[in-house]
């Protein structure tokens, strides 16, 4: 039972912080639209992620951290982007801060992706070999 | 006006038609007249006395052209002054008086009615029969009277759709609220029904109906034992974002609002997770034992609520729905784990009700001899239904009772009255021809044949369905037929049979509408027999768990049905709604009728809803039931009593059961109440009355915590049982309602409030009062004690809390009046108003709703809200479902 319960409080961190993500994403106005465009993704990928945590115990251990810390601060930064661009007279210093956010997103993205596909590494891995093993026997 | 004046009534207006007429003008304000009276009353004579004192062009709508006629006859036979040629029943010849049918105006449209309103002047609409104004007729007339001003309409019906919700909302707002009611009770005291009794006689299935009945209770439970061993579906509803509390206030309270919307789900879910082990950390969640009907919402909302969140468990509620659907459990969206199709099906037309109906008809006779004059209606014909030699029907229906009291009480004479199938004796042949000539019915528009191989029973076709009824009719009265079989379809509505004086009800309906038209079939008062008496048999089925009877949803049918009906008590002589009427053990002598002490122990001194059912004391009941029905000498009498101390209907009846969930939610539990009681207050009260500022004192909350170790196999029983439940909550809300209804002058300071209790409910009367005036105050009682919670203002008085009646509702100020009215004469420690749309009010209103949420009776296996690990137990489950 505890087990479970274990489980769930960790999705319950990971989901949290992904209805963040999204909430944010909502408040992105529509002119903005690369940047609203790469959220997006991003908020994709995130429910892809948390579909496969939902799944596995093994996986949902190992993204527990995400939910924690990485994944609030995509809000974070979300959210500083929106400030900036309705800032009515931005500073050089924000500008090059929110420069640097849309490159965060956007470097999150492939990050989100890897990880993504980490999950289905081992399986990959094996499956390869097999096909590997079975070319090799017809050969 | 001048016209009205010439206009005479050939009679004297009942009591009660020249009190409507008295208090007219209180009711008009709207322009909207709705009077609410007995088959028999005389509503369209009140009508037409409104109309020709209106006197202005008027159209009165009716449902069927029969009706339309007995107007134009009343008109024209009852009134002296109104001329042929100002009354017309065609639409397209509208006069002064023009009678036409629902139907007829919905083939014309909204617009054409509307024109014809505006281009004749026409000042008054009457609405005859005005339960049928549903969905299309309601729809045209609801637009068309948007958009004319001024008009006046007077609605009249005996059965208000009062048990559907959606139904009765969308009546009311067309025909207005009831201004009058003239009530059973008060037409039997000026006799214009005769007094009547009703009795309730009980059987159960049989033995391989009860097994198949079993097996598909074991089958939906088993799906839910499985669900709960589902770590996938588990996790989905732990993980879903009612229960996570985000860092966002904003945003929480945004959530509040979705709950509120699903707040039944809600409780649900978390009654569930608990149920699995898995704490849910969230102020509004709620504890409490889980119930199938948890388990049915939930399922319902996962499979068919279009929640996204579930769209992660795709698989497990594509194999649910499958495992579902092949035991029959879903039937349109709808998910029962108690009763599919087949199971009530089993039960409402339950074989074992043809033994009751052998076992009434043989009193009835015994006690009428050929003064009998029986009916017995039915939802379905049966024609086709054989049974071998020796073996029983297993269906129930006109034929299979019919071929049943054929074998087994052949010197009975009887006739069976379909649409499709008519039955007389043979020997009544002469004079069925005699009753058709005498109507001019030639003889090829009937054809007589044999009936199978029964050459004492003859078959009647006729060509013409509309002579059909009145001449089987004519000829059940003026022959030796004792006893009638027909169905709902044809006899249950607008037959009149004024000499029938038994009726047994052996159909599955509940609603009020149609039992209450069934009803008014054996009532009426005949002219041929003055001191008429009539007795009206309900069927039950119970369910059987070995020894013990459970009241089933069989049993729940009959409770609806007399929910809304008001007659003579059993015990007492007096006038009682609903069935608390029951009161069996009070009747004197039990003795008298059986020899088993043990069953009349059991039953001795208490109401038929507190008995815990059994096979022997049901066989006591029923004979009590057969034994009081041979009492009609005295039923005038004992009515007579009764109505001496009778206060009309428009008081206030409230299920115990919804009070108790009221002090249940406020904590209305006295420091000295033992320790099993204050399980009732439970955590989550506790929290809330913290919340509330309530100071508890710590012996309560010590209580309150330890109930939570007790669990719930014990007090659930003792809410049920307890006869000392704390009901003040509803007389302060009354008694403030009754204070602010005579500071606006609704009603006279004169209005008294008698309040009664009985084990079922809490009864309120408004005496001296105007009907209006006691309407309004059973609305308002209704209002601020309802479970809907959709009003804008709270009161929070002390440990209570109410809706604010919507008479006040509008905005704080009326608000504060209402709750002036509560202090001056509650005088509550603190009270206050709370808006419940916004902030803390819309918590707070949420908190009420996941609070009163219905408690468990465990001696009722038909009830959903029946506790699920009990009736599990009980079905042999125990093991399986404890995880």
């Amino acid at each position: 039972m505890s087990e479970l319960n274990d489980q769930i409080d960790i999705l319950k961190v990971i989901k949290e912080s992904i209805l963040g993500v999204k909430r944010a994403f909502l408040e992105i106005p529509e002119k903005d639209e690369e940047f609203k465009e790469d959220v997006k993704q991003l908020v994709i990928l995130l429910d892809k992620i948390y579909t496969q945590i939902f799944n596995s115990e093994e996986d949902a251990i190992k993204f527990k951290y995400y939910g924690k810390y990485y994944i609030p601060t995509i809000t974070k930064i979300i959210k500083s982007h929106i400030k900036f661009i309705n800032s009515p007279a931005p500073t050089e210093k924000m500008k090059e801060t929110d420069e640097s956010c849309k490159t965060t997103i956007k470097k999150l993205i492939e990050h989100f992706e890897k990880k993504y596909n980490s999950f289905y590494e081992n399986e990959s891995m094996d499956l390869n070999a097999d096909i590997q093993l079975l070319l090799g026997s017809i050969k | 006006m001048e016209k009205a004046n010439e206009i005479r009534f050939h009679y004297n207006l009942r009591d009660y038609q020249a009190r409507v007429l008295k208090e007219l003008e209180k009711y008009s304000g709207d322009n909207k007249i709705h009077v609410v009276a007995a088959p028999g009353a005389g509503k369209t004579i009140l009508a037409l006395k409104i109309a020709f004192e209106y006197n202005k062009p008027t159209i009165i709508l009716v449902p069927t052209i029969a009706i339309r006629q007995q107007w134009v006859d009343r008109m024209l036979q009852d009134f002296d002054g109104v001329s042929k040629d100002e009354i017309s029943t065609n639409i397209r010849d509208i006069r002064k008086y023009t009678v036409f049918t629902y139907q007829a105006l919905y083939e014309i449209k909204k617009e054409k009615f509307v024109e014809i309103i505006e281009s004749n002047h026409i000042g008054l609409v009457v609405l005859d029969e005005a339960h049928h104004l549903r969905n299309a007729w309601w729809k045209t007339l609801t637009e068309a009277f948007q958009e004319i001003k001024g008009i006046k309409v007077v609605s009249l019906t005996a059965t208000p759709p009062y048990d559907d919700t959606t139904d009765y909302a969308k009546y009311i707002d067309l025909c207005g609220d009831i201004d009058a009611t003239i009530t059973i009770p008060e037409l039997v005291k000026q006799r214009n029904l005769c007094p009547h009794q009703d009795f309730i006689y009980f059987n159960f299935p049989t033995e391989e109906q009860e097994v198949k009945i079993k097996k598909y209770r074991l089958e939906a439970l088993g799906i839910v034992v499985k669900l709960l061993k589902n770590d996938k579906f588990i996790k989905a509803l732990a993980t879903h974002s009612y229960f996570i509390k985000e860092k966002d206030e904003k945003v929480n309270k945004r959530k509040v609002d979705e709950m509120l919307k699903n707040y039944e789900v809600v409780i649900s879910m978390s009654k569930i997770l608990k149920k699995r082990g898995i704490p849910i950390e969230h102020e509004l969640v709620k504890d409490g034992p889980t119930t199938v009907q948890d388990y049915e919402r939930v399922l319902e909302y996962v499979l068919f609520g279009k929640d996204e969140e579930f769209d992660i468990i795709e698989d497990v509620i594509k194999d649910l729905k499958r495992e579902l659907n092949s035991i029959g459990a879903i039937d349109a969206k709808k998910i029962s784990l108690l009763y599919n199709k087949e199971v009530e099906s089993l039960i409402s037309q339950n074989i074992g009700k043809m033994a009751s109906i052998k076992t009434i008809v043989d009193t009835e006779y015994k006690n009428m001899g050929e003064r009998l004059k029986l009916v017995c209606v039915t939802d379905f014909i049966k024609d086709d239904v054989e049974v071998e030699e020796g073996s029983e029907f297993s269906q129930l229906g006109v034929v299979p009772i019919f071929k049943r009291l054929r074998k087994q009480k052949p010197e009975l004479k009887m006739a069976v009255l379909t649409g499709t199938l008519v039955l007389i004796p043979t020997d009544t042949i002469t004079m069925f021809k005699y009753l058709c000539e005498k109507r001019h019915i030639k003889e090829d528009s009937y054809s007589i044949s044999d009936y199978g191989l029964d050459f004492e029973y003859s078959r009647i076709t006729f060509k013409n369905i509309s002579h059909m009824v009145s001449v089987i009719t004519e000829l059940f009265e003026a022959s030796p037929i004792s006893m009638l079989i027909g169905t709902i379809a044809l006899i249950g509505e607008g037959w009149d049979a004024p000499f029938v004086n038994s009726l047994i009800i052996a159909s599955g309906i509940s609603t009020y509408v149609t039992s209450n038209q069934l009803r008014g079939r054996a009532i009426r008062i005949n002219s041929k027999e003055a001191l008429k008496v009539a007795n009206i048999w309900h069927l039950a089925c119970l369910e059987r768990i070995n020894y013990n009877l459970l009241k089933g949803k069989d049993y729940d049918r009959i409770v609806k049905r007399f929910n809304q009906i008001e007659g003579l008590a059993f015990a007492k002589d007096s006038i009682e709604t609903g069935i608390a009427r029951f009161d069996v053990g009070k009747v004197k002598n039990l003795n008298y009728v059986s020899k088993n002490q043990e069953a009349i122990k059991q039953v001795k001194g208490k109401y038929l809803s507190e008995i815990e059912l059994n096979i022997d004391n049901i066989y006591l009941i029923n004979d009590l039931m057969l034994q009081e029905s041979g009492k009609r000498d005295e039923m005038a009498s004992r009515w007579d009593k009764a109505l001496d101390s009778y206060v009309s209907i428009n008081r206030c009846d409230l299920a115990k059961k919804a009070i108790l969930q009221r002090t249940y939610y406020v904590g209305g539990i006295k420091p000295t109440t033992n320790a099993t009681a204050l399980v009732l207050t439970n955590v989550a009260v506790f929290g809330y009355l913290t919340a509330l500022g309530t100071v508890v004192p710590p012996a309560l909350a010590m209580a309150a915590c330890s109930g939570m170790i007790l669990g719930d196999a014990i007090f659930y029983r003792k809410i049920t049982n307890d006869p000392t439940y704390d009901s003040n909550s509803v007389k302060k809300i009354a008694k403030a309602i009754k204070y602010a209804l005579t500071q606006r002058k609704y009603i006279d300071k004169e209005a008294e409030m008698i309040i009664t209790e009985n084990p079922e409910s809490i009864e309120i009367k408004l005496s001296n009062a105007d009907t209006r005036g006691q309407m309004l105050f059973r609305k308002m009682i209704e209002e601020a004690t309802s479970r809907k919670c959709d009003t804008r203002y709270l009161i929070i008085a002390g440990k209570y809390v109410f809706n604010v009646p919507k008479m006040f509702d509008d905005n704080k100020d009326q608000a504060e009046f209402f709750l002036h009215c509560y202090n001056k004469v509650n005088h509550p420690l603190s009270s206050r108003v709370v808006f419940s749309k916004n902030g803390k009010g819309k918590y707070d209103k949420l908190k009420v709703l996941l609070e009163q949420d219905e408690h468990v009776e465990r001696g009722d296996v038909s009830s959903t809200s029946v506790d699920i690990k009990w009736l599990t137990s009980i079905l042999g489950l125990n093991d399986t479902l404890s995880l």
